[in-house]
């Protein structure tokens, strides 16, 4: 559930953005943009996680719940998957540019048609930026295990607590043993399939040609 | 107009995580030179490790050093699971292989070389990129010139690309450090100096996590920790930029 509402959210954004921001004509303001944006993508998760405690907490608390739930996570894990993705699609948006410019010109072709177009163009690049992005938002512990609640109840409301598969791993893997150890491999190679999954299934049309 | 409000919007989500993370009360009492010690430690011996596997990766993959077709894709697809593997199965694979079986313990060693499994994929990520773009200008002139791809890589790459370079790393850096889950299972906890990097040491965000979430009344000295560390990579990004557009304007 977490995925499912942090990445469509992050990859509609970050296209919007980074499309918006390979429009940007002025050099300085682009550099600035640019600059923040690769600052904001160094900005450990230790700072959103804790960000998140600090300012969304309060305010989800004010809705419904404790605040520790689906909502919160979801939220400020798109806040650092963003820029990463953000990067990656204004790059592959720039290379689109530089192929296509004039053809688009030429044909006079509306934003709107050229953002399908680039779509269609790159589906490759774009299905690596999804797995990269996907991978990332499956695999981050830090803001999960500070945000989730790490509450075992299985719930689908967005405003409830959970655990996921990394927070467990993190959690309970230094004082494990024996069976309870097994079952925590068990969870990491599940993690690593569906990682895996992904990464092959992005990769593959590729690796094939 | 588009990107002014891009920036706005930028600038206004900074404003709200400076504000969010403002301390009412600043306190550094837990906070040891043993930590920071231990901290700039582990991101040196991380980069160290990373850099020339990261360096020859990127050649690979980039085109300057030819490897039979199969085994060049094998290695893209390692890189690229590398990259969107969860850092906290780095974590696990770490404690289980350096801290366990290779009998390291919780240490600076072993948390630099778990470290170094997240910062060579990006390294060679980034690495293959920038060589592959150099690879298509310079391809040409090389060979006229007879310049192997050890001189190339070696000598006249770090000239040309000396900015994309130090970004690449600083990139890597930043992923690599900013990973708390993978640190959490192999550095330990220790908040004394260390002596050795076989000591046992707390990295600074482990510190912060665990102040924010385990240590009573700690949530004040982990939202200042939070603030500078945010306002020191603020510090250092500027100083980089300046740096680096100095040279390009004396360039």
């Amino acid at each position: 559930m977490l995925v499912g509402l942090t990445f469509p959210l992050t990859m509609m954004i970050a296209f919007i953005c980074g499309m918006g921001l390979s429009e940007i004509r002025h050099h300085g303001l682009k550099k600035i943009s640019l600059s923040l944006l690769q600052t904001w993508n160094s900005v450990p998760s230790i700072i959103i996680g804790l960000w998140g405690m600090s300012s969304v907490i309060p305010v989800i608390r004010t809705v419904y719940g404790t605040g520790y739930c689906y909502l919160t996570t979801a939220f400020c894990l798109m806040l650092l998957m963003l820029p990463s993705v953000m990067i990656l699609i204004y790059h592959c948006y720039l290379d689109f540019l530089n192929e296509y410019r004039y053809l688009n010109r030429s044909l006079e072709i509306s934003g709107r048609e050229e953002a399908l177009f680039f779509i269609r163009c790159y589906p490759e690049k774009l299905a690596q930026i999804s797995c990269y992005s996907l991978g990332r938002i499956f695999g981050e512990t830090t803001v999960v295990l500070m945000l989730s609640g790490n509450s075992m109840d299985l719930s689908l409301n967005p405003f409830s607590g959970f655990r996921s598969l990394s927070a467990t791993l993190a959690l309970e893997m230094p004082y494990s043993s024996g069976i309870h150890q097994s079952a925590l491999f068990g969870i990491a190679g599940l993690s690593l399939l569906i990682t895996g999954c992904f990464c092959l299934l992005s990769l593959g049309d590729r690796v094939d040609r | 107009m588009i990107g002014k409000c891009f920036l706005a919007s930028l600038l206004v989500l900074y404003t709200l995580i400076f504000i969010g993370l403002w301390p009412q009360t600043w306190t550094f009492e837990k906070t040891t030179w043993g930590i920071i010690t231990g901290t700039l430690v582990t991101i040196l011996l991380t980069t160290a490790v990373s850099i020339v596997p990261g360096f020859l990766g990127g050649g690979i993959q980039g085109g300057l050093f030819k490897l039979p077709g199969r085994m060049k894709k094998s290695l893209e697809i390692c890189i690229y699971m590398m990259i969107s593997m969860p850092s906290v199965l780095t974590g696990v694979a770490g404690f289980l292989f350096f801290s366990q079986l290779m009998g390291l313990g919780w240490s600076v060693a072993s948390a630099s070389l778990t470290l170094s499994l997240i910062m060579t994929p990006v390294l060679m990520l980034g690495f293959s990129q920038i060589i592959s773009n150099c690879q298509r200008t310079y391809r040409e002139l090389n060979k006229s010139l007879g310049i192997g791809p050890f001189e190339f890589m070696l000598r006249i790459l770090p000239s040309i690309k000396k900015q994309e370079l130090s970004e690449c790393v600083l990139l890597g850096v930043a992923r690599s450090l900013g990973d708390t889950a993978a640190v959490m299972l192999t550095c330990g906890a220790v908040t004394e100096m260390p002596e050795s990097v076989f000591d046992s040491v707390r990295i600074l965000n482990y510190h912060i996590y665990l102040l924010a979430m385990e240590t009573p009344g700690g949530m004040p000295e982990a939202k200042s920790l939070a603030f500078t560390g945010l306002a020191c990579l603020f510090c250092c990004q500027a100083v980089f930029r300046f740096l680096s557009s100095e040279r390009l304007t004396k360039g």
